[in-house]
């Protein structure tokens, strides 16, 4: 490892563009009067200026939001947690590793430190090590009989695969990687949302059925208290079919296409699509969605004048520098 | 020796995570189309699943708002009051949650809602289980389930 990767704070990120001895020449840093940075904006446009600073950005910002994810009900997992506690149930397709509910709170607080850690830390070896250890919590809560139906895990635990295979390759040298982790964020979020739209592919969500039964008849949520006391019962019912439509429609089309499209039309396209989702149909949602919004956010993080995007199709892993 | 050292490497697990995507995808467009894949997620949703090993590696397919799942809450037999009557509705993902996520599982200490049957359908293939809680000798309840015709 160079003496380069070594520096690790905000501050240096944004000056080791000067000591990089590899073959990448890579713009350094704009000096100014107000160098070092002290305000929040400076800083980070100071970050934004280096390579490696960006792509410490894009680390941290999917660091922030699946941390935000997994506290967002946090109210609602405390009683859940006691729920757990007081009354656990016995099945026989769950071993009590995966029922007991010392292990679903022991590794969703673990999971949480974890991130808040990798968030904060500054050292790149150890972060892409413990990068690795939210992805094995949460694949235990994926299959916990207390949490494998959230989604909030399913969504984080692919925005924790995306961060420990980012992590392990935080380089200056590495002018590619931001575009190649926000080719790939585009293609886990295409994959999610299809995962969704394919689920709906039936006559009783075309027809509004489901989502009629679920949100419009009695949820207690601001658009759908709004449309019961603004229409009639079979108005309501038609707006259930349009709206049903319109989410499958949605998910569909951007599923199939969110993947293929330039990163910053992908990540506003993202953004969008993911943050309606939870504005339109549960707060409690965005647990679900907020560490997807962070990984659409990456690809705003991909440079207006990124060269060619073929390296980002075929990814090159760069090693040390040569001696 | 006139050999270059090795500068770049391909970077497998960039492609091993992409490979896993291409495989979710093709497995999730694959369901309109495929009694194998619908009659696998509607066994995952029901954990009817032959082992949990390969319920559990399903996990990172995405399934939020699938199927359509409904639910009937009843007494048992034996508790039911002749007043009673089942309570109904409609679930998201994953039905069997209701008596397990969270404080949805507090409502099993209710008499009247120890028996649950729960149905999911997606174009044409249907799964039906039924499951019944009955008290543990400690503490909490025992769980038991079985497929319906």
């Amino acid at each position: 490892m160079s003496t380069t990767e070594t520096i690790q704070d905000a501050d240096a990120s944004a000056s080791i563009s000067h000591g990089n001895s590899g073959d990448h020449q890579v713009p350094g840093p704009t000096h100014s009067d107000s160098w070092p940075p002290t305000e929040p904006a400076s800083l980070i446009a100071a970050q934004l200026s280096s390579v490696r600073g960006r792509q410490l950005v894009a680390y941290r910002l999917v660091q922030i939001g699946t941390l935000l994810a997994l506290i967002w009900k946090l109210p609602f997992l405390i009683s859940g947690a006691k729920a757990y506690i007081e009354l656990p149930i016995y099945q026989d397709f769950f071993s009590p590793l995966f029922s007991s509910a010392a292990v679903v709170i022991g590794t969703y607080l673990f999971v949480c430190i974890v991130i808040a850690f990798n968030w904060y830390c500054r050292q790149d070896r150890l972060r892409s090590k413990t990068a690795w250890l939210p992805v094995v919590g949460l694949s235990i809560l994926c299959v916990h009989q207390g949490t494998y139906n959230d989604m909030t895990f399913t969504t984080a635990w692919w925005a924790m695969v995306w961060s420990a295979w980012f992590a392990g390759r935080i380089d200056e040298s590495d002018t590619h990687l931001i575009e190649r982790g926000a080719k790939l964020t585009r293609t886990i979020l295409s994959v999610i949302l299809l995962g969704g739209a394919v689920g709906k592919w039936t006559a009783e969500y075309w027809s509004g059925q489901v989502l009629y039964e679920i949100y419009f008849v009695d949820r207690d949520f601001w658009i759908y208290n709004w449309i019961r006391e603004s229409f009639s019962p079979d108005t309501v019912r038609e707006i259930a079919t349009w709206y049903s439509r319109k989410v499958i429609i949605v998910e569909t089309a951007v599923g199939l296409t969110l993947w293929a499209m330039p990163s910053r039309i992908a990540a506003a396209v993202g953004l969008a699509v993911y943050a309606s989702i939870a504005i339109f149909s549960n707060y409690y949602l965005f647990s679900v969605l907020l560490s997807l919004i962070a990984l659409a956010a990456v690809g705003f993080l991909v440079p207006r004048d990124a060269p060619s995007s073929e390296p980002a199709t075929e990814p090159i892993r760069p090693d040390a520098s040569p001696a | 020796m006139d050999s270059q050292p090795s500068l770049a490497k391909p970077d497998w697990l960039y492609r091993v995570i992409l490979a896993v995507l291409v495989g979710v995808a093709v497995w999730l467009i694959a369901m309109p189309f495929s009694p194998l894949v619908q009659q696998t997620t509607l066994n995952r949703f029901h954990l009817q699943t032959e082992s949990f090993a390969a319920w559990a590696i399903q996990a990172p397919i995405p399934a939020m708002y699938s199927f359509h799942n409904r639910y009937r809450i009843e007494a048992m037999p034996w508790d039911a009051s002749p007043f009673a009557t089942p309570r109904t509705g409609t679930l998201n993902h994953f039905p069997v949650r209701i008596t397990t996520f969270a404080t949805d599982r507090l409502y099993l200490k209710q008499t009247d809602r120890r028996l649950i049957t729960l149905r999911s359908d997606y174009r044409g293939r249907s799964l039906t289980t039924q499951w019944i809680a009955t008290p543990h000798q400690d503490c909490g309840f025992v769980l038991t389930d079985e497929v319906l015709p």
